[in-house]
C-alpha cells in the first residue's frame, strides 16, 4: 500500500514538475521575445545614431577642410605666413618635421 | 432445516455484493483499458508529428517566422597623414518600387518626380511593369528621402545604402579615384585597395512576429566584423591644397592646358602633396571628363627638357668627364650637330660648368652629354628610376620611355642630355630628385603609409656620391640664388636649389609648337628637407618653366615652410620702430591692438592670432577660455601692470568669442 502510495505520489510529481517547467518554458519565451523587441529598438537606435555620428563626422571635416578655413581666414583678414614675417613664442622651439606649427598663418 | 435456510438466506446478500463488485471493476478496468488506449493513441500521434513529421514541419513554421537578412559591411576610410578624412562612407536612402503595389502609377510618377526630379514618362513605364523590383533612385539625400516617407505612397519603398563621400571635395580627386554606385572603387586609391576597403557582408536568420518586424535572437552571423579596413596617404591636406592653388593660379594665369605639382618630404620619401590641374571632384564623377580623373603625374609620359640637365652633369661628375669650372664653348647660341641644329635660348659663349646650368645652356649641356658618352649616362639614367614604374603600384603607372643606348645616336645622346628625346613621368622625374636632395642615395617615394608594402623597402642604393650631389645642389642653387633661369622661385631667407624646365612636345614626326614648362625646387638648398615641383602644359602666351612654374613652387614653398615653422623667424615687424600692438594684417582695416602705455594693452576686439602675437612679444602665453577666434575679455584688464615672475603665463587670460563680447572681466 505504502509503495502504491510512493508511485502516485511520484507521479503527481512528475506532472506538477512537467507543468512548472512549461510555464516556466512559456515564460521565458516572452521574457525572450520581450528581450528581442527591445534589442530591436536599440539596434535600430544605435544604427541611427551611428549613422548620424558619421554624418556630423562628414560634416566636421567638411568644416575643417582647407577651401573651408581659407574662406574663413580671409574674413578675419588672416592670410599665409610669409618670409619674415613668422613668429615663434618665447621659449618655443620650431616643431620636429612632421608635426605642425603652432604659429601658422598671419 | 430452518437454520439452514437462514444461512443460505444470509449468502444471498454477499454474492449479490460480490457480483456488483466484480462487474463495477470490470467497468473500471475497461475505462481504464479505453484511456490507456487513447493515452497510448495520443502518444503515438504527438511521437509521429514529433519525430517523424517534426523536421517537415519545422521546415514550414521557419518559412512563417523566420526571415534570412544580410548586411553590408561600411567600407573602409582613407585618411590623410595629418588624420584629415579624405573619404568615408556614410548612410543613405534609396527609393526602390514593387509595381504591382503601385495602384495609380501615374500618380506615383507624377508624385515622385516633384520629389526627386527626373523624368515623369520614365518613372510610369517603369511604375506601370510587371517587374517584382524597379529602383527609382539610388543614394538620395536625407530631405528627399523625408519627402517620400510623408507622401506614402503606396508600393514605393525606403531602403539603406553607404555612399560614399569626399569632405574636401576636389582635393586630392584624382589620387583619390572614385567609386560606383555600388561602392566598388574604379579608379585611383579606391580602386587599389578596394578589396582591403570594401565592406564585408553578414548571413543571419532572424525571426518575424506577426506585423513583419524582425527579431534578432541571437548573434549568429553578427559576431563578424564586415566593416572594411582604412588606408592611410602621406598625402597632407594642407600642403595638397597649397599645391592645388598654386597650381591652378600658374595654369588660369598662362592658359595651360593641365598642370600638375609634387611635393616630397626629401628624408622619408612621403608624398605630402599630388595635385593636377583641372580639379576633379570624386563625389561627382560623372560631371567631370575622363582626362580630369587621370593621375597625370603617373600615367602621362613627357620630354621633361631642361630639368633633366642636373642628372647630365651628376653623371659627368661622377664620371669626372668636367668639374663645375670646366669651360664650354656654347657655340653663340646656335650649334649644327650631324646636319642637326641646337639652339640656346640666350646665345653664350665660353661658359664655365656651373653657369651651363645656371643659364641652362642647350650646347653646353649637349656637349656634356657627349663627352660622357651614352653607356654611362644610360647606365645613371636607369639607377634613378627612368624607364621603369616609380613603384606606388597605382593603376596604370607608366614606366616612361627610354631606348636602349645601342639605338641613340649622337643627336639623340645630345638631345636626351637637356631633356629631349626621352619620356618620363612626374613621378619618375620626382624620384630621380629625391636620389639629388637625399645626396647621392636613392630613396623610394612613397603615397601609401597604412597598409605598409607587403615587401620591406630595399636599402638605399647610392647613385652618386655625396660630393657629386652636393656639387649639383649648389650649382642649382646657382639657378635660383644667381642670376639663373630660376630666380622668381627666389625666397628671402631660405636657399632654394632649382631647375627650370622648357621643353618642345613631339607633334607628329617632329616638334610643334606646344611646350611643357616646368620647375624643380629643393628646400633648404643645403639640406633639403622638400622637393617641389610644378609643370603646366601648353602654357601661353609665356612659355617658359621659370616664369610660369617657379612662382607656383616659391608659393607652395612658402606655405609648406609655414606649415611645417621651417619659414626663418623675422627679427623684426614690417617697421622696426613700430610698437607691437600696430602691426598690419591683410585686412582692409586690422583690428589693433590699443595700448596701454606701460601696462597691458586692449587686446578686446582683437583676433585670438594677433592678440596672442601682441603678447607673445613679451613673452606671454595666456590661458585661453571660451570658443572662437575673437578676444572677448582680457585679464589683467587694459591699463593694469604686466604679470610678473612665474605667475606671469598663469596671470593672463585671454576669453575667447565670435565678436558679440559675450565675456565682461
Amino acid at each position: 500500500m505504502s509503495r502504491m502510495h510512493g508511485w502516485v505520489l511520484a507521479f503527481f510529481s512528475a506532472i506538477v514538475g512537467a507543468l512548472v517547467l512549461g510555464l516556466s518554458s512559456v515564460w521565458l519565451n516572452i521574457e525572450r521575445m520581450d528581450l528581442a523587441y527591445d534589442l530591436n529598438k536599440l539596434e535600430k537606435e544605435l544604427a541611427s545614431r551611428t549613422a548620424l555620428s558619421a554624418k556630423l563626422e562628414l560634416e566636421r571635416n567638411n568644416l575643417i577642410s582647407p577651401y573651408r578655413l581659407k574662406r574663413l581666414a580671409s574674413l578675419y583678414g588672416l592670410g599665409p605666413v610669409g618670409p619674415g614675417q613668422m613668429r615663434l613664442m618665447t621659449g618655443q622651439q620650431a616643431p620636429a618635421l612632421g608635426g605642425q606649427a603652432e604659429t601658422q598663418g598671419k | 432445516m430452518a437454520t439452514t435456510r437462514s444461512r443460505i438466506e444470509r449468502k444471498r446478500p454477499k454474492e449479490a455484493a460480490r457480483s456488483r463488485t466484480d462487474t463495477a471493476r470490470l467497468k473500471l478496468a475497461g475505462v481504464a483499458a479505453l484511456f490507456a488506449v487513447l493515452w497510448v493513441l495520443l502518444w503515438g500521434r504527438a511521437a509521429y508529428v514529433q519525430v517523424f513529421l517534426g523536421p517537415k514541419l519545422s521546415d514550414l513554421a521557419g518559412k512563417q517566422n523566420l526571415a534570412t537578412e544580410f548586411e553590408l559591411g561600411e567600407r573602409g576610410r582613407i585618411y590623410a597623414s595629418n588624420n584629415a578624412l579624405l573619404a568615408t562612407s556614410v548612410e543613405s536612402k534609396s527609393v526602390y518600387a514593387t509595381p504591382i503595389e503601385v495602384g495609380n502609377a501615374a500618380q506615383t510618377a507624377q508624385s515622385l518626380a516633384q520629389i526627386l526630379g527626373g523624368q515623369k514618362k520614365n518613372l510610369e513605364r517603369e511604375l506601370s511593369s510587371k517587374k517584382g523590383f524597379v529602383w527609382v533612385k539610388r543614394q538620395i539625400d536625407d530631405t528627399e528621402a523625408q519627402a517620400i516617407l510623408k507622401a506614402g505612397l503606396p508600393g514605393i519603398h525606403l531602403t539603406s545604402e553607404f555612399r560614399r563621400m569626399y569632405p574636401n571635395r576636389h582635393l586630392a580627386g584624382q589620387i583619390l579615384g572614385f567609386v560606383d554606385v555600388d561602392g566598388k572603387g574604379l579608379e585611383g586609391v579606391e580602386s587599389l585597395f578596394d578589396e582591403r576597403m570594401a565592406g564585408g557582408k553578414a548571413k543571419f536568420v532572424v525571426q518575424r512576429d506577426a506585423s513583419g518586424r524582425r527579431l534578432y535572437l541571437d548573434a549568429q552571423g553578427r559576431e563578424m566584423n564586415i566593416r572594411g579596413q582604412d588606408v592611410r596617404l602621406t598625402i597632407d591636406t594642407v600642403v595638397q591644397d597649397a599645391a592645388e592653388q598654386a597650381l591652378a593660379e600658374a595654369v588660369t594665369k598662362y592658359n595651360g592646358r593641365s598642370g600638375m605639382a609634387i611635393v616630397v618630404r626629401v628624408q622619408t620619401g612621403d608624398i605630402l602633396a599630388l595635385a593636377h590641374f583641372p580639379y576633379f571632384n570624386s563625389n561627382n564623377p560623372a560631371e567631370s571628363k575622363a582626362a580630369a580623373r587621370r593621375n597625370r603625374a603617373a600615367v602621362d609620359i613627357y620630354e621633361p627638357g631642361s630639368v633633366m640637365k642636373p642628372f647630365v652633369f651628376a653623371s659627368a661628375l661622377e664620371q669626372k668627364v668636367i668639374d663645375p669650372n670646366k669651360v664650354i664653348d656654347c657655340e653663340g647660341g646656335k650649334w649644327i650637330l650631324r646636319g642637326k641644329p641646337i639652339r640656346d635660348t640666350h646665345p653664350y659663349r665660353w661658359l664655365s660648368a656651373n653657369r651651363v646650368l645656371r643659364y641652362s645652356s642647350n650646347i653646353g649641356t649637349a656637349k656634356i652629354g657627349l663627352s660622357l658618352g651614352a653607356q654611362p649616362y644610360y647606365a645613371s639614367l636607369r639607377k634613378l628610376g627612368f624607364g621603369e614604374r616609380p613603384g606606388l603600384e597605382l593603376p596604370s603607372e607608366s614606366p616612361g620611355m627610354l631606348r636602349q643606348p645601342k639605338e641613340w645616336t649622337e643627336v639623340d645622346l645630345a638631345n636626351i642630355s637637356f631633356g629631349q628625346g626621352i619620356g618620363v613621368t612626374g613621378l619618375q622625374m620626382a624620384k630621380a630628385y629625391l636620389t639629388l636632395a637625399n645626396h647621392g642615395l636613392k630613396k623610394p617615394l612613397r603615397l601609401v603609409a597604412d597598409p605598409p608594402l607587403a615587401a620591406p623597402p630595399p636599402e638605399p642604393e647610392r647613385v652618386f656620391s655625396q660630393q657629386t650631389a652636393d656639387t649639383v645642389l649648389s650649382m642649382m642653387r646657382e639657378v635660383v640664388e644667381e642670376d639663373g633661369t630660376g630666380k622668381m622661385a627666389r625666397i628671402p631667407g631660405v636657399p632654394m636649389a632649382g631647375k627650370t624646365g622648357t621643353a618642345q612636345k613631339a607633334s607628329g614626326k617632329g616638334y610643334g609648337d606646344g611646350i611643357v614648362a616646368s620647375f624643380v625646387g629643393l628646400v633648404p638648398a643645403d639640406k633639403p628637407e622638400f622637393l617641389l615641383m610644378v609643370t603646366v602644359d601648353e602654357p601661353t602666351p609665356v612659355t617658359l618653366g621659370g616664369v610660369v612654374c617657379a612662382p607656383a613652387v616659391r608659393d607652395i614653398a612658402i606655405k609648406t615652410l609655414s606649415y611645417f615653422g621651417r619659414l626663418p623667424e623675422g627679427k623684426a615687424g614690417p617697421k622696426a620702430d613700430a610698437p607691437e600692438y600696430s602691426m598690419q594684417a591683410k585686412a582692409t582695416h586690422p583690428p589693433q591692438a590699443e595700448s596701454g602705455g606701460a601696462g597691458v594693452p586692449n587686446l578686446v576686439g582683437l583676433p585670438v592670432r594677433r592678440a596672442l602675437e601682441v603678447l607673445g612679444r613679451r613673452g606671454v602665453v595666456p590661458a585661453l577660455k571660451g570658443g572662437g577666434m575673437i578676444i572677448t575679455g582680457q585679464k589683467p584688464a587694459h591699463g593694469e601692470p604686466w604679470p610678473e615672475g612665474q605667475s606671469r603665463d598663469e596671470g593672463f587670460t585671454l576669453w575667447l568669442g565670435h565678436g558679440d563680447k559675450e565675456h565682461k572681466q
